[in-house]
């Protein structure tokens, strides 16, 4: 009994020597930079949101842009310059997205210029949506995981966005994009960080993407923590829209939902 | 004509007075057997000299006549022998530890004033009894944080025992164990070195004026040799500590000519977790440990020939069961044969193997894979050392390696169906070199020397090479058989130092070497991690080439009791390697592709005080420096400082031999952060906050300084038996060094980002029993 005593005493000094702590650090002050969070899904209107960086400890809220122009080009030529709605959003009135189109932005705001492309792919098709058990490690709780399967081309290389909504709404970071690098023609796979309870609406968004955005997609991930070990310094994801941060996006997607048994 | 035949009857004489004759031999520990390495050997009179090679071999020649021959070594009783030198001799000597010196630390001189007279510069030599006073984690005596106290070198940060040296990456410096390099040289994500301390008789760093016996890696080389066994008796050496025990056997197989020694470490992390907790907190199937095994024999087959056989096996493990683990290690052989020629030509021929591997796998439900990377290479060399005069001692010598690099499997069984399977690299390294270390006149000497390299890229099996575009693909491509050359490099390495002795007590140095570096280390962090990748120079990562011009003013004081210098030095480096950013360094096939090259250069001062002898001892070091590099595609192709840029490093050694039985020590550390990346902003994506990011490594980490102390406590000798108790606290008034800084959002106050500190040590007692007998 006593030798257990003594060695949880060091086994106490060892586990308890080390520590987490927040701490002030004093951070540059960079020059406001232009975000952009630009969608165009398949059959739907584009939407832009505009908004600028910010100091990074700021508790206010990114200040939105009012007066910029937009305006988007499919590959037939065919522009539309977007409305302003108001707190920072645009969105256009005709122009719908296509699959296999290529699209081009222009983003002109403070005498500077924008520009950035995207091409939407074709929509995949979901095969099956279930709930499985899995057991990360010996002793660990069992976690109950949504395991899709959706078709691929085996054929062509191709780059997908899962994304996870529960109860109606989409979970914050719960995405993960890659390509496809097996030659079948399905995919399945599951998110083994997200476990879900039982009578949970586990709903699950495959989005059809093209390379740039699965490349930004990953490299945001990494940014918030999810992968930083597999890349050797910290970095900005590379933005499809030159000389600005965030994205022009332009997907097809499906869903599907089920409930945790 | 009287006069006429004086003189052709002399002449003979005075021929015979001219002849010049060799005494050599070999100079060991009249104890164990242990050959002892840089004896310094020297006629009084004259004060021509020698020193022992690494076996313990020496050649002195001068002209016939009556000499009294001094030979002398840290640690030993000076010897004297008093010689009549008319042919060529065979002396063979045994020096004594000196009692004095092994009680208090301080050392008795083989030449006191070796770094005044010594053309080596930016070279240090450590006692190992200096490595066991040294206060350090865990109470783990430890080569690798030893040499980081010293100006010129430090850690890579805290817990690691990678290092820095005059601004070199990780992957600069050479590891050599009994000639074998090392790969990978700490355990447990870096906490401690691979090298039990047990086992060693010595260890040697070289910063600058680098010899031209070596090559391959372009900052420095730690030389590190183990002893050879105790040739005259079995003994048993030993320790149990805080986090690991260690036992060291030795002894003759045949006395004064063939012995072993087995030395093994283990530590049992898991073994007081399991018996500290109950199994739902820490399962029974835990395992967190690693190990070291040294094994050597050595073999004197007569007077001119010896063998020697040693290996080093050692590994981390940590894992549950079969469900999930990872395991890593090095694994080196070595087989040399020294032999004579005559007195003064000896030769080494050596046969080396080194292996690095990394295992990773997990598995449950019939489901598993596996990940696994690493190096391994074969070398032959031969090295000659031609004693030519007491002034000029010539080496000569080549080697090839073949090295095998395995950059990544990942292999899965069961349902799941998919292997990723990085094509594995060859090639061939090889060099020849030519040095002298001269002693030019009784002020000015030089060691010289020309290493010529050379590097081929080899085709393992047939199939394509690519070259790679701007985004990062395969733009060309071509196909070579099986053992192809698909590209070669070579190296022209000039080396030399100098010395001007100025006075009694100071000298002057300067020096300068070109390296060359074939192999480097993918690495995601500052301080390593066992998922590192080595790679070859091919034909898109260009080798690195480094030229360092160093110079340095050398004083003594107190009848060389204190020892000081000033260095300084600069380095330029080719070719030196970057990621650019968002590269993916893990299991890709095309990571040559995320490779940028530019050009690096590192610049100091280094100051050092050192006392040698006395009850008090120890050092004071400084380095003030900057390592910056300036490569097209990151930060806008400005300079920017490196990750393990510090710009102030300072450390303070201490040792008090308070009573004959115990001692006392300090160690203060102090050096600038490291260079980091922070963010200088964030915005909004899809609801998130991302940070956003500016200038790379802007940043300063903050200040690192902790105070580590010790007292050591021999017990009573009894015949044969010695022990000590050691008592030690790392980071005595418990200062939160940071480990790394992470910025997230806050847990607490909703919208708001935060940045959290992580430290790995507060305060960490320790005790450990030594014995011997």
């Amino acid at each position: 009994m006593k030798t257990k005593y003594i060695l949880l005493t060091f086994a106490i000094i060892f586990t308890l020597s080390s520590c987490e702590e927040v701490i002030e650090i004093d951070l540059n002050s960079s020059h406001p930079i232009l975000v952009v969070e630009a969608r165009l899904y398949k059959d739907s209107l584009a939407t832009v949101l505009l908004t600028k960086t910010v100091n990074y400890f700021s508790l206010e809220t990114p200040e939105v842009i009012e007066n910029a122009t937009i305006t988007i080009t499919a590959d037939d030529n065919v522009s539309e310059e977007l409305l302003y709605l108001g707190s920072g959003l645009y969105s256009g009135e005709t122009m719908r997205g296509i699959e296999g189109v290529h699209y081009e932005i222009e983003i002109l705001w403070e005498e500077e210029e924008y520009n950035g492309s995207a091409f939407l792919p074709k929509q995949t098709e979901i095969i099956s949506l279930e709930i499985v058990e899995f057991q990360p490690a010996p002793q660990a709780p069992l976690f109950k995981n949504a395991e899709i399967t959706f078709l691929d081309n085996p054929e062509t290389e191709d780059f997908y966005m899962i994304r996870y909504v529960l109860n109606g709404l989409p979970l914050a970071a719960s995405y993960f994009a890659f390509s496809d690098m097996t030659f079948s023609d399905t995919i399945q796979l599951a998110n083994p960080q997200l476990s879900f309870e039982t009578g949970d609406l586990v709903g699950v968004q495959v989005f059809s993407i093209d390379e740039p955005m699965s490349v930004f997609y990953s490299q945001l991930s990494q940014a918030l923590g999810g992968g930083m070990a597999m890349s050797s310094t910290p970095y900005n994801p590379t933005s499809n829209i030159k000389g600005a941060m965030g994205y022009f996006a332009a997907w097809s997607y499906v869903m599907d939902t089920v409930v945790v048994p | 004509m009287r006069n006429l035949l004086f003189l052709i009857l002399i002449y003979p004489a005075l021929l015979v007075g001219q002849q010049n004759y060799t005494l050599s031999g070999s100079v060991t520990d009249a104890a164990t057997g242990e050959d002892l390495i840089g004896v310094t050997i020297f006629d009084l009179e004259s004060s021509s000299g020698s020193i022992t090679n690494s076996y313990g071999f020496y050649s002195l020649s001068l002209p016939a006549g009556w000499y009294n021959i001094q030979y002398s070594y840290m640690g030993y009783t000076t010897a004297k022998h008093a010689i009549e030198l008319s042919k060529n001799q065979s002396f063979n000597i045994e020096l004594t530890p000196s009692q004095i010196a092994l009680d208090a630390v301080t050392i008795s001189a083989e030449r006191r004033d070796k770094n005044i007279t010594s053309a080596e510069m930016g070279v240090e030599k450590l006692n190992l009894r200096q490595i066991a006073i040294i206060p350090v984690l865990f109470g783990e005596k430890d080569v690798l944080k030893t040499i980081q106290l010293l100006p010129g070198i430090s850690s890579s940060g805290e817990g690691s025992t990678g290092f820095n040296v005059r601004g070199g990456s990780m992957d600069q410096n050479l590891i050599l164990l009994d000639e074998a390099p090392l790969y990978s040289a700490s355990h447990l994500l870096g906490f401690f070195s691979v090298f039990n301390a047990d086992a060693l008789k010595g260890v040697t760093v070289y910063k600058g004026g680098i010899p031209a016996y070596y090559g391959g890696r372009a900052s420095s080389v730690l030389d590190i040799t183990m002893n050879n066994g105790n040739k005259k008796n079995f003994n048993i050496t030993g320790g149990v500590g805080l986090i690991s025990t260690r036992l060291t056997v030795e002894g003759p197989i045949i006395k004064d000519k063939m012995s072993f020694i087995v030395s093994g470490r283990r530590t049992y992390a898991d073994i007081v977790a399991k018996a500290a907790f109950s199994d739902d907190v820490v399962p029974n199937d835990l395992s967190l440990y690693f190990y070291d095994l040294n094994a050597k024999l050595n073999y004197s087959i007569n007077d001119k020939n010896r063998v020697f056989l040693s290996g080093y096996f050692g590994s981390d493990v940590f894992g549950f069961s079969d469900q999930i683990g990872t395991d890593w290690g090095n694994t080196t052989g070595t087989i040399r044969w020294n032999h004579l020629f005559n007195k003064k030509l000896f030769s080494n021929t050596s046969v080396l193997f080194s292996r690095y591997n990394y295992g990773f796998n997990a598995g449950q439900d019939g489901i598993s894979i596996r990940l696994t990377s690493g190096i391994e290479n074969l070398t032959v060399k031969e090295d000659f050392t031609w004693f030519l005069n007491p002034n000029n001692t010539i080496k000569f010598g080549g080697s090839s390696t073949f090295h095998t690099f395995k950059p990544g499997e990942l292999e899965s069984e069961g349902e799941l169906d998919f292997d990723i399977i990085l094509r594995e690299k060859s090639a061939y390294e090889s060099a020849v070199y030519l040095q002298n270390e001269q002693k030019i006149s009784t002020r000015f000497s030089a060691n010289y020397g020309l290493r010529l390299s050379m590097f081929n890229q080899v085709q393992i099996d047939s199939g394509l090479i690519y070259e790679y575009g701007d985004d990062n693909l395969p733009s060309d491509f071509t196909f070579y058989e099986a053992g192809e050359i698909i590209q070669t490099y070579l190296g022209f390495e000039p080396r030399f130092s100098l010395n001007y002795i100025l006075g009694d007590k100071s000298s002057l140095k300067v020096s300068y070497n070109r390296m060359a570096q074939y192999l480097q280390l993918l690495s995601n962090s500052t301080s390593g991690n066992p998922t590192d990748v080595w790679l070859p120079s091919s034909n898109n990562i260009k080798p690195l080439y480094v030229h360092q011009v160093a110079a340095g003013y050398f004083r003594n004081f107190l009848d060389n009791n204190i020892e000081t210098s000033a260095e300084v030095y600069y380095k330029r480096i080719q070719n030196v390697a970057d990621y650019e950013d968002g590269a993916n360094i893990f299991l890709n096939e095309f990571v040559e592709a995320t490779i940028l090259n530019g050009l690096g250069r590192s610049y100091g001062l280094e100051l050092y005080v050192k006392k040698n002898y006395g009850d008090f001892s120890g050092w004071i070091s400084y380095t003030l420096s900057r390592t910056e590099n300036k490569i097209e595609g990151i930060n806008d192709f400005n300079w920017y400082p490196v990750k393990y840029d510090k710009t102030h490093d300072i450390s303070i050694v201490a040792s008090y031999q308070l009573f004959p039985r115990i001692s006392l020590s300090a160690v203060w550390v102090y050096a600038t952060g490291n260079a980091v990346t922070f963010p200088s902003g964030k915005y909004v994506i899809d609801g998130l906050q991302i940070p956003y990011y500016t200038e790379r490594n802007g940043y300063r980490m903050p200040h690192y300084h902790r105070i580590d102390a010790s007292i050591n406590i021999k017990g009573k000798k009894r015949k044969r038996f010695e022990s000590n108790w050691d008592f030690s606290v790392y980071n005595a008034y418990n200062r939160h060094n940071a480990y790394l800084i992470d910025f997230r959002e806050s847990e607490t106050v909703p919208g708001a980002t935060e940045a959290v500190k992580l430290s790995l040590f507060g305060i960490v007692p320790s005790i450990s029993y030594n014995f011997k007998f």
